[in-house]
């Protein structure tokens, strides 16, 4: 499995219409472990306009630019580094469609399909491929030694093949 | 509220421990559990307040002296995201009792919690009028006796509204919120946007901004008084008896109305002129009857049957045969239905709207499980759902919805996000209307649904059993 999974870490937001609800977050943690997923790191925090825009600043001219920091700066939130073989597509398979009422009648099982509530309040987030992932760590997480890691996962990786 | 003389309320809950809200401050008990303080194990014969959802497949039952289905001083319900309430409007209590997250104060009791809370606030003295629940903010709309008359309409604005509100033209109403207010949604002045420090230039900072005590809403005019007040997700819109609407909370997608070029957040009340009498007068061609928003988008129905909407439409909601992302302000929906039938009421939901004509039937436009069967999840235009007749009443929820009948009857469908709110026992989507139920019926009684409100993740209905 190693082999063809590769240890990857991702980048998970647990967001703020999500994350007003305490006891939700403590069952999504808890599903985030039964599906095998190492938790690295995990902080709580609360965004101004401006920290919205710094991480969401390539979509800005976008219609819906706006409405995301808008919604990203309404409450606290939760990110958290995933480590998993295969970590990134996992967990993006894990939360499911970026809409949750479509979720909910095509993907019932999904995350954002239990949890989520709107198109823009879809309450989760997963870094969509290695180098964004790095970057959304490296943003959310600057202690967090993502070269380090790369070459502790590859040692790893030899270690075991 | 404690300016008004405080008597005292009381309830039995399922372990036969009767709590008593009395005279302090803060009025409120919580409990560790809501479960246990809202369960009890039969129903009695009388008018109760019947919940399901959350999580659960049984229906939990809530009763009190206080609750009374019929009559001026019915029971009222609400739900929002997370949380609900129930204003009791007994003779000789009077309270509005809370359950739920209360994370950012939505319970209105004086705290906020990070767990499910339990509470209640003293409302003796005050007729309310109605409740509304966002996703984490509530209002409270009470007629308040007041000696004083009402000051004259100013000579020269010749103001003078048809009909529909003349009736309630003496009525004084005052409008509390409390709950989540950072983008503004309580009306009070404060938002995230407020929160500012200089540094070097002004900049907004980070902080959370709630209010967990009820606390009055005051429109410019101190003599227009609220008659209706709606909540969104995340914004609220109020109709006054000078025939205006306001509007305040998140406005990114057009939520508030204010304009084509504006989609900020307003804070304080702030007049929707496109579709408030003050600014359009007879051009408006009739006041508006009634107002409905669950989510993010909202509805008006003139009484001269006339549709508007505005907010986000991007299922096509908006009832024109096409998708439109954000409407900024007020359009007018040209008649979307056969001419032979007028509208009686509306209905907002996420992402798909409810039309209910005279003859009380029920069109669905938009996106989901919307009645119309598995195969037709989206229209552009209104569709007239199969089996649904002498509706009197629809209600709707960001992706489900509720229609009970002129005999008390009471239907659900739509999406079940298994939390077990579409009230069947259990976690599955409903394409059809399917009706619900309740275990006192099968047990030979009769069940009338009064009425109901649709939380995301449960709901509540008044209801009378005989």
């Amino acid at each position: 499995m190693a082999q063809r999974h590769p240890l990857q870490i991702t980048l998970a937001l647990i967001k703020p219409d999500l994350s007003a609800n305490g006891p939700k977050v403590l069952k999504v943690l808890k599903h985030i472990e039964e599906n095998q997923f190492r938790i690295l790191a995990h902080r709580r925090l609360l965004w101004s306009k401006l920290d919205a825009e710094a991480f969401y600043g390539e979509h800005r001219g976008k219609f819906f630019f706006e409405r995301l920091c808008g919604y990203m700066t309404s409450g606290h939130f939760h990110a958290l580094i995933l480590e998993k073989p295969g970590a990134i597509t996992d967990w993006r398979a894990l939360i499911g469609p970026t809409h949750p009422p479509r979720a909910r009648l095509n993907a019932p099982d999904t995350l954002r399909s239990l949890y989520g509530m709107t198109d823009t309040r879809n309450s989760f987030h997963g870094s969509d491929a290695i180098d964004t992932a790095l970057k959304e760590i490296s943003f959310f997480f600057p202690d967090f030694d993502t070269s380090g890691w790369k070459e502790e996962s590859i040692r790893a990786h030899d270690d075991k093949a | 509220m404690q300016q008004y003389g405080l008597d005292h309320l009381h309830f039995t809950d399922q372990t036969g421990i009767m709590w008593m809200l009395s005279r302090s401050a803060a009025a409120y008990r919580t409990a560790a559990s809501l479960r246990r303080q809202l369960h009890v194990s039969a129903f009695r014969e009388k008018a109760v307040v019947v919940q399901w959802g959350y999580g659960e497949r049984d229906y939990n039952v809530f009763e009190s002296s206080s609750v009374q289905t019929q009559g001026d001083r019915k029971t009222l319900v609400a739900a929002g995201a997370s949380h609900r309430l129930i204003a009791l409007r007994g003779e000789d209590e009077a309270g509005l009792i809370g359950a739920g997250m209360n994370f950012s104060g939505q319970l209105g009791i004086g705290k906020r919690d990070d767990l499910e809370a339990f509470g209640a606030v003293d409302t003796s003295g005050m007729n309310v009028l109605q409740i509304a629940c966002g996703r984490e903010h509530s209002m409270l709309l009470a007629q308040i006796d007041d000696e004083l008359q009402a000051a004259p309409t100013p000579a020269g604005t010749s103001a003078s509204i048809p009909s529909a509100t003349q009736e309630t033209k003496t009525l004084k109403t005052a409008l509390f919120a409390f709950g989540n207010s950072m983008y503004g949604q309580l009306g009070l002045g404060a938002s995230k946007d407020t929160l500012t420090k200089m540094k070097g230039e002004e900049e907004q900072v980070a902080g959370f901004v709630y209010e967990p005590s009820p606390t009055l809403v005051q429109l410019e005019d101190p003599n227009e008084n609220v008659l209706q007040v709606v909540c969104g997700l995340d914004h609220t819109v109020l109709r006054t008896d000078q025939g205006n609407l306001y509007s305040m909370g998140w406005g990114a997608d057009g939520q508030l109305g204010l304009g084509p070029t504006s989609s900020s957040d307003r804070a304080y009340p702030t007049l929707i002129e496109r579709l408030s009498w003050s600014k359009q007068g007879q051009e408006l061609g009739s006041p508006i009857k009634t107002i409905s928003s669950s989510t993010d988008f909202t509805l008006a129905l003139l009484e001269n049957n006339d549709l508007w909407i505005w907010g986000n439409a991007e299922y096509g909601q908006c009832m024109v045969n096409k998708k439109i992302d954000r409407i900024l302000e007020p359009m007018h929906v040209p008649h979307p239905i056969p001419q032979s039938e007028k509208i009686a009421s509306v209905a907002a939901g996420g992402t798909f709207a409810l039309l209910l004509t005279d003859a009380g039937e029920v069109y669905t436009c938009g996106y989901g499980a919307l009645g119309l069967g598995p195969d037709s999840t989206h229209v552009l235009m209104p569709q007239k759902i199969p089996g649904l007749s002498n509706i009197k009443k629809v209600v709707a929820s960001t992706d489900y919805a509720a229609a009970i009948t002129d005999t008390g009857k009471m239907y659900t469908w739509g999406s079940c996000g298994k939390t077990g709110r579409l009230g069947h026992g259990d976690f599955g989507n409903l394409f059809e209307p399917k009706r619900m139920v309740l275990p006192e019926e099968k047990n030979g009684k009769r069940v009338e649904f009064i009425d109901v409100a649709l939380g995301m993740d449960g709901s509540l209905a008044l209801i009378d059993v005989e």
